[in-house]
Formats: structure tokens, C-alpha cells, sequence
């Protein structure tokens, strides 16, 4: 049987992870992990190894572009996808560039489940 | 008839001698500094003090035998011959004004008696002239009345200047709340990114949830639905408190100042400014007083310093840090800044305030630029990110309040910012 995908869910507001995982379970193909705090989901990083990240921006103490910079200068991690969901894009800025901004892929809160679902089977290995 | 007249004359003379009392009042008269004649019932002056002489510049042997009213000033002989006619019939006229005229030509105010002379008998033989210099007292008079009108006049000018006083301190009030509103919408557009993102992540709450309950098979239990359900109405409760305060925050226009809860709005303004803290770094220290009575505050102008100190501090700390909000209730003393004795003085030693200090740990604020900071228009912001306004329409807000804003640097670094306010309304 095939390996589920693993998913890292991090954003620091915890009622939209719950809820996320919630959906992305319910699909029954994902394998979902959230972390609230930016410190702790690098340790989860390291632990879990992912197949995909879904990275919130802002975040109090480490924020989204320092987790992603520290995930990206580890050679064991640094093959990882990082998807930033976040509220600071808009939706429209995300779909006019094509999902990438400046290099980095973007999805722009709030955000559908089929459009999550079509992220992961785009970027998850 | 002459011989008669000699004799009475000599009778006269003989008695005065005689009689020492009579003696004494001659001297009195001719002590008197005042004019005192006498003047037949024609009006011929027959004795002449040395006071006549010192009112009216003529000695005794110049105006013998003239008629008194050759004294009198023109314009009021007429008036003064009638007068003199009706003492001479036996009728008194006392403490009349009339003008006189003094032997160098100069005119002088008179304040004159005119008495009937009776023999013992009754029978009017001539006329008592008693007249006072009172030229000096009329020109006293005549000062204190120009004084007295120019009184009225400045009175009326005062009247004038403070009804313009009135006009243009409404017209200052107006213009500052017109500022104030200015500055506000200025922080509003600062603020819609932040709360674009304060709404955003609750919709994307909701969605997510929606989304999981019509993904759930029919007929599947209502228990695993009900947590969702609980976050879903949390997340639309979360966005539903930031646009409110967003838009109670834009609307307010006039000063409104009830009891309130002091707290609570540095909570809504922390509410609002939530975004800015968390992408910059900011942890927010809480230090709030126990027991912290209802202050007289407009709710949304208060919000709006505190919204403007909280902006300030995020931006001094651009590597994050702490903010500290302090709050504290105290009895001012001589050693407080803009504390004063006097009446005029917005604050008063002895007067019980609330502080709420805010204190950054950024670099601190430079002597040259301490003196300045609440001028309007003065900022060390980049081009774009400040106008200016900020601290300047703040200290007009607190001083609306009856308050004032301490600005100081912490002898640990970092600035701090302390906003004083009245505990009640003056």
C-alpha cells in the first residue's frame, strides 16, 4: 500500500489548522501534523520530514520567510516544497502571477479545499 | 439820611471792636479761603474778603462799588442776575454752579450761595455772596467722565474681543476635531492592511469549516459536527469585532467623553494594532493597575493615541521587541512634567490621575529630536509611512481630555511615551 503524503500544516492560529486537518483526514490520502509556533514546527520538520509545507507568513516570535530560509539552508530538508498560505496576498495577486511570488509559492487565505487538495498533488512529491 | 447812614456805619464799627466775638468771625472771613461779599440790593459790592481776591484776582479797591455781576462769566450773567435780584426780595438760592471769570480772563467753575442781608428787623438791606473755586474739583469731574466713558468703551471693546475670543476658540475646536479626523483616516489606511489580514484568517476559519460539514456524509453524528460549528462561530464573531471597532474607530467625529473602562479600550486599540505587532516582532507586557476606577474618556479619540503610540512603538523597534503598557493610578507632585500650582495649569499638584505608559525597547529618542516630537508634521519616518500628525493630533486629544503626554527615554533604552488623564471630569 501506498505511503501516505505527508502534510505540515503551520500557522499560528490554531482553529484554522484543526479545521484544515480536519478536511484534508477526511480526503483519506493526507497524513496531517499542525504546529501553531515557528520554533516548534522546524523541530517538526526535522523529525517528520514532510512531503509538503503549508506555511503561514506571519507569525509572532520566528516568522513563515525565517521558517522557510532555515528549512531551505538544511541540505536534508531543502528538497521539501513550501506552499505559503497566508492573508497578507491577495487572491487576486496570487492567480495573476501564476501561484509564484517572487520564486515562492503562494495560496491566498481564505482558501477551498479542492484548492489545497490541487496544491498538494502539484507540488507533493 | 447820609449822617444817619455814618452814624450806623460808626455804630457798627464801634460795636465790632467792642464785641471780641464779632471780632473773631471778621477774622474768620477774612481767613476764609473762599470768596465772601456783600453787595447792596443792587448789586453793588460793598465788602470783599482776601479769599474774593484769591478767587477772582482783583483786590477790594478795584471791584468797590462795581456790580457783583461783573464777576460772573457772559454767558451765565443773565441767569445769575435773576438770582441775585430774588436774594435781594428776601429769597435764598444755596450751592448753585455757576461760571465765573478771574481778572486774567480765564473762566472758573463757582460753586456760589446767594443769602438776603436782614437787618434785626427782617428788612433785606443787601445780598450774601459766598462763591468757592471749584474749577479743580469740575476738572476731576470732568476726568473721572471721560474716564467712566472710556471705561464703557473698553468694556465694550472687551465685550467685543471676547465674544471674537468665543468664535475663534470654537472655530480652533473645530479645526483641531477636523485634524483629528485627518489624522485618523491617515492611521485608517495604515490600519486596513492589518485588519484585511484580522478578517482574512477568520474567513479562512470559516470556510475551511463550512467546507468539512457539507463534506460530511449524510446521517453522519452531530458530536464531531459541533466543535467545528463552535470554531466557525468563533471566527465570524472575530471578524464581526474587528471591522466594528474599524469602523467605530473611522466614524467618531466629536468629543464625547463618558466614564469608561480604561482597560478595554487599550484592549480594543491592541485589538486593532494586533497585525502590525505580530509581523513586527512586538510582544506585548501587560502591566495593568488593580482597582482601576470608570475615567471620563471619548472611547474612540483615546483609542486612536493609543493606536498612534502603539504604531509608533512597532516602528521604533524594527528588529521586534517589547512593548510594555503600564497603567497606574496617581497623585501628582511638583517633579511631574506640566505640573503647575497655578489655576491656569491643565494639571495640578495634588490632582489624582490614571497614567498608561507605553515603552518600547527600540533605540530611544535623540535629544535634538525630543523638543520636536509633538510638533505637527515633524517625523523620522520614511516618506510615506508617517505624516506627522500622529503625536500632534494625540496631544491635542489628551489635552481635550484635561490631559497631557510625557515623553521620556528609559534610562534601560527605549522610549517611553506616558499618557496622563484626569480620573474625573474637572
Amino acid at each position: 500500500m501506498e505511503r501516505k503524503k505527508r502534510i505540515l500544516l503551520i500557522d499560528d492560529e490554531p482553529a484554522f489548522t484543526r479545521l484544515m486537518k480536519l478536511n484534508l483526514e477526511a480526503n483519506g490520502t493526507y497524513d496531517v501534523q499542525v504546529e501553531n509556533d515557528g520554533r516548534k514546527a522546524l523541530a517538526a520538520v526535522r523529525s517528520w520530514q514532510p512531503d509538503l509545507i503549508f506555511l503561514d507568513v506571519i507569525m509572532p516570535d520566528i516568522d513563515g520567510g525565517q521558517v522557510a530560509s532555515e528549512i531551505r539552508a538544511d541540505p536534508r530538508l531543502k528538497a521539501i516544497p513550501i506552499v505559503f498560505l497566508t492573508a497578507v496576498v491577495s487572491k487576486n495577486e496570487v492567480v495573476e502571477r501564476g501561484d509564484v511570488i517572487g520564486g515562492q509559492v503562494f495560496l491566498a487565505k481564505p482558501v477551498t479545499v479542492a484548492d489545497v487538495v490541487q496544491t498538494i498533488e502539484k507540488f507533493a512529491a | 439820611m447820609l449822617e444817619d447812614q455814618l452814624a450806623s456805619s460808626l455804630k457798627s464799627v464801634r460795636d465790632t471792636a467792642r464785641d471780641p466775638s464779632l471780632a473773631k468771625l471778621a477774622a474768620i472771613v477774612e481767613a476764609c479761603p473762599e470768596a465772601m461779599i456783600a453787595c447792596g440790593s443792587d448789586g453793588r459790592v460793598e465788602t470783599w474778603n482776601a479769599g474774593a481776591t484769591q478767587v477772582f484776582g482783583l483786590p477790594a479797591d478795584r471791584i468797590m462799588g462795581r456790580n457783583v455781576s461783573d464777576l460772573i462769566a457772559e454767558g451765565c450773567r443773565e441767569e445769575f442776575a435773576r438770582l441775585l435780584h430774588e436774594a435781594s426780595v428776601g429769597m435764598a438760592r444755596m450751592l448753585f454752579r455757576t461760571l465765573g471769570q478771574h481778572d486774567d480772563g480765564r473762566f472758573i467753575d463757582l460753586s456760589m450761595s446767594l443769602s438776603p442781608l436782614r437787618t434785626p428787623e427782617g428788612t433785606v438791606t443787601g445780598v450774601g455772596v459766598v462763591a468757592r473755586d471749584v474749577s479743580a474739583l469740575r476738572r476731576a469731574e470732568d476726568e473721572a467722565e471721560i474716564g467712566r466713558q472710556e471705561l464703557v468703551e473698553r468694556e465694550a471693546a472687551l465685550q467685543q474681543a471676547l465674544l471674537a475670543l468665543r468664535t475663534s476658540h470654537e472655530e480652533l475646536k473645530r479645526t483641531q476635531l477636523q485634524l483629528i479626523q485627518a489624522a485618523k483616516l491617515d492611521s485608517v489606511g495604515r490600519l486596513a492592511a492589518g485588519v484585511a489580514h484580522e478578517v482574512k484568517n477568520p474567513l479562512a476559519m470559516i470556510l475551511a469549516g463550512t467546507e468539512y460539514l457539507l463534506g460530511m456524509p449524510a446521517g453522519s453524528n452531530a458530536p464531531a459536527a459541533e466543535p467545528v460549528l463552535r470554531d466557525i462561530r468563533a471566527a465570524v464573531d472575530r471578524a464581526s469585532a474587528v471591522i466594528k471597532g474599524l469602523l467605530n474607530y473611522a466614524s467618531s467625529t466629536e468629543l464625547d467623553a463618558k466614564p469608561s473602562d480604561l482597560h478595554a479600550v487599550i484592549d480594543q486599540a491592541l485589538g486593532l494594532t494586533q497585525h502590525a505587532m505580530k509581523s513586527g516582532h512586538i510582544h506585548i507586557q501587560k502591566e495593568f493597575a488593580s482597582g482601576m476606577p470608570p475615567i471620563p474618556l471619548d472611547v474612540h479619540k483615546i483609542q486612536q493615541v493609543f493606536i498612534n503610540l502603539v504604531i509608533n512603538a512597532v516602528d521604533a523597534m524594527p528588529a521586534g521587541g517589547t512593548l510594555t503598557i503600564r497603567t497606574q493610578r496617581k497623585q501628582l507632585n511638583a517633579g511631574d512634567q506640566s505640573v503647575g500650582h497655578r489655576r491656569t495649569d491643565p494639571l495640578r499638584v495634588g490632582e489624582s490621575v490614571v497614567l498608561v505608559a507605553f515603552e518600547d525597547s527600540g533605540a530611544g529618542i535623540t535629544p535634538e529630536h525630543l523638543s520636536h516630537i509633538f510638533d505637527p508634521f515633524f517625523t523620522t519616518k520614511p516618506t510615506g509611512k508617517g505624516t506627522g500628525l500622529g503625536l500632534a493630533v494625540s496631544r491635542t486629544i489628551v489635552a481635550l481630555h484635561g490631559g497631557t503626554i510625557w515623553v521620556a527615554n528609559r534610562p534601560e533604552g527605549g522610549a517611553s511615551f506616558t499618557v496622563v488623564l484626569r480620573s474625573a471630569t474637572k
